[in-house]
């Protein structure tokens, strides 16, 4: 039967065309459907059944040819599902005779595909062995259907894949739309001017600002030189030469081109629409794309405000400078004058003391009483006249010299201070309380000075007094460290407070008190030049305090 | 002790200033043998006529220096006989009226032995003057 039925002429030819049409088939059921024709049309088979493993029933049918259910029954039987299930695992062809009722030999022909076996069951009208050639076709057709169905498979992986890179595409476009959406806003948004420029210096690109400034419409500009548009003369008038143009520059040079508006070198200045030249901080940087110029991208800034401003800077610079110098002058002559008087206004004076004790001395008994007293008041009063300028040339001193600060022990300060006070007057009593006093960092010579200044005042102004006192001490009051010296003497009148600290002013007569009236401004001087506060407190016949703080650094 | 040597050299302009100190000198018997010039040009051209290697006998014991000085200041005079090899060891005390710190130091940097501020009370300037001249005259021991 085997033998006549490939004899057939024109059957073969119908068999091949009938495969090569399978083998196009889309869909994996109709792979199925078409092949199961192919084999009942070709071949003496009456059915044919496709059959899979099944997770849930352990072997399910795909596709029959027949609606028959004798024979579905009898594939799900346990004899026959025994066959399947070691083609399945073996993948050899297998043929049993099976009833269906009627006893058929029935070929078992696996079909191997990626990840799945399926097995065409084909029942043959007869018990007949299958020949050899016939086996040969049917493994054949196992063949087209399984890579059928691999490629059916790979389209599908295929399709999916495409859809997945589309997919991927489409995010990218999108991001990139964002991005470029960013650039767009960023660049319409900035301050300064942004111009792109292609390799002849001709505007590609003006950003919003860029327009503005110049006062050109950004399609007025594109396409347009760069040079010849914004930057063809100088601020004297004079045209600007193209080969002298740093944009120009910029294209021939990968390096970067500052045209910084500095006074000294460049001053540019760019051209508005209406011919009117302005100051520019600008960058022009090359575009450069693997080691080639490609353009050239032009920032830059109105700074017609920023030059003003550094126009009146610079003057209120010249004129502090002036400032300066008339003050340094006028220093220079005080101090001119302080040197002066240091040397030529004693003099005279020693002279005065000096001839008038010559003359005592050489006629000591020419001269009565009275004539004595007199020249007495000739030689104190030169001498009070040397202890004035002395202090004022200490005052004065105060103001020229430097401040040298180094921690001091104030306690040590005031010893020494009262230690001097005491060797000067001897016969003096007085009790003398010292406190707790803080080191201070401060210029040692000008402390002492205070020191003795405020000690020898509250020494003078207890002269009267029976148990006279005098308290130094420190307090703290808002973390500022207070120093005071505090006397039970003579006191003041709070409502000549402001002259006490005044040059020359006194509160108190010659007769009742002698001074020169610097020794407070003396200590006023000291403190502000260390950036503290000097202060007082007095009651007429009850004493006096004087209150003072030494900042460890300057404030202000 | 040779007569008419010159002792002291008073270096000093101020008439009144010259006469106090020869009075004051006069307490120790000092004033006799004193030179008073009155500019820094005098005095420098005195000093190198007084003054050789071969014979430094001439040289005064004491340079009494007041810094204000026309022509040539004291700070130039001290300058120019400190640099001098026939004049540098002579002791030198200036006697100003400055209290000027940039005096002082400056007069210290260029050697001076004795920096002293004249009392403006004539007891005190005395007793100054005369422990000056009894010290350097009569105590001290010159270098030649």
């Amino acid at each position: 039967m085997n033998a006549l039925l490939l004899d057939r002429s024109g059957f073969f030819e119908a068999f091949i065309k009938s495969a090569q049409y399978i083998v196009r088939l889309q869909t994996r059921q109709d792979i199925w459907d078409h092949l199961g024709k192919l084999i009942v049309t070709y071949f003496p088979v009456s059915w044919t059944a496709f059959v899979q493993r099944d997770a849930k029933t352990g072997i399910s049918i795909h596709h029959c040819t027949t609606a028959d259910e004798i024979i579905t029954q009898t594939i799900l039987a346990e004899e026959v599902r025994t066959v399947i299930s070691d083609v399945l695992d073996s993948g050899f062809l297998a043929s049993h005779i099976i009833s269906t009722p009627k006893p058929s030999m029935t070929v078992f022909l696996p079909i191997e595909e990626q990840g799945q076996q399926t097995i065409i069951l084909i029942g043959h009208k007869s018990c007949d062995p299958i020949s050899k050639e016939l086996l040969n076709i049917y493994l054949a057709i196992a063949g087209i259907a399984a890579s059928t169905a691999e490629r059916l498979k790979n389209e599908v992986e295929l399709k999916n894949h495409r859809a997945h890179l589309e997919e991927l595409v489409k995010e990218r476009t999108a991001e990139l739309a964002k991005a470029k959406r960013q650039n767009e806003l960023i660049l319409h948004s900035v301050g300064e001017g942004i111009c792109g420029l292609d390799l002849d210096g001709n505007i590609t690109f003006v950003n919003p600002s860029a327009a503005r400034i110049f006062g050109w419409e950004p399609d007025d500009l594109i396409g347009r030189s760069a040079h010849a548009a914004l930057h063809h003369k100088r601020p004297d008038g004079s045209s600007y030469p193209v080969e002298q143009c740093p944009i120009h520059s910029a294209m021939s040079s990968v390096k970067t081109a500052h045209c910084k508006n500095t006074e000294s070198v460049m001053n540019e200045e760019f051209v508005r629409k209406d011919g009117a030249l302005f100051p520019v901080d600008c960058t022009i940087t090359s575009i450069v794309e693997e080691e080639k110029v490609l353009g050239a991208v032009m920032v830059f800034r109105d700074i017609t405000e920023r030059k003003h401003a550094e126009e009146a800077l610079k003057k209120a610079h010249v004129e502090l400078e002036q400032h300066a110098d008339r003050l340094g002058a006028a220093n220079k002559e005080l101090e001119d004058f302080g040197y002066s008087v240091s040397h030529d206004l004693r003099s005279p004076l020693r002279a005065i003391a000096g001839f008038t004790q010559m003359i005592l001395d050489e006629n000591e008994k020419a001269f009565n009483p009275e004539t004595r007293r007199k020249f007495g008041i000739i030689q104190e009063n030169a001498q009070k006249m040397g202890r004035l300028i002395d202090d004022l040339l200490r005052l004065s001193r105060l103001g020229r010299t430097g401040l040298s600060r180094s921690k001091l022990d104030m306690g040590n300060l005031v010893c020494e201070a009262l230690d001097e006070i005491r060797m000067a007057e001897p016969d003096r009593e007085f009790v003398a309380e010292i406190g707790d006093l803080p080191a201070v960092h401060a210029d040692i010579a000008m402390i002492r000075q205070l020191l003795v200044n405020l000690l020898s005042n509250a020494v003078k102004f207890t002269r009267n007094k029976e148990g006279a006192r005098i308290e130094v001490d420190s307090f703290e009051r808002l973390g500022e460290r207070i120093y005071y010296v505090k006397d039970n003497g003579a006191g003041f009148d709070m409502k000549y407070y402001n002259k006490l600290f005044g040059v020359f002013q006194r509160l108190v007569s010659d007769s009742q008190f002698e001074g020169t009236g610097v020794g407070l401004a003396i200590v006023d001087r000291i403190v502000q030049r260390h950036g503290g506060r000097v202060w007082a407190e007095g009651k007429i016949g009850e004493g006096a305090t004087f209150y003072f703080t030494l900042p460890p650094k300057e404030q202000g | 002790m040779k007569e008419g040597k010159v002792e002291i050299l008073l270096i000093e302009d101020n008439p009144a200033d010259v006469e106090l100190t020869l009075h004051a000198l006069q307490k120790r018997n000092l004033a006799n043998n004193v030179k008073v010039l009155t500019d820094g040009q005098e005095a420098l051209d005195y000093l190198s006529n007084v003054c050789s290697i071969s014979d430094a006998s001439e040289c005064p014991y004491l340079i009494m220096l007041d810094l204000k000085l026309p022509k040539v200041n004291g700070l130039e005079v001290l300058q120019a006989i400190r640099s001098n090899e026939h004049t540098k060891m002579i002791p030198v005390v200036v006697l100003t009226s400055s209290e000027e710190e940039k005096d002082r130091v400056e007069s210290y940097k260029l050697g001076v032995n004795s920096y002293i501020v004249k009392p403006v009370e004539f007891d005190s300037f005395a007793n100054v003057v005369s422990e000056i001249g009894f010290y350097w005259v009569l105590l001290n021991k010159p270098p030649y």
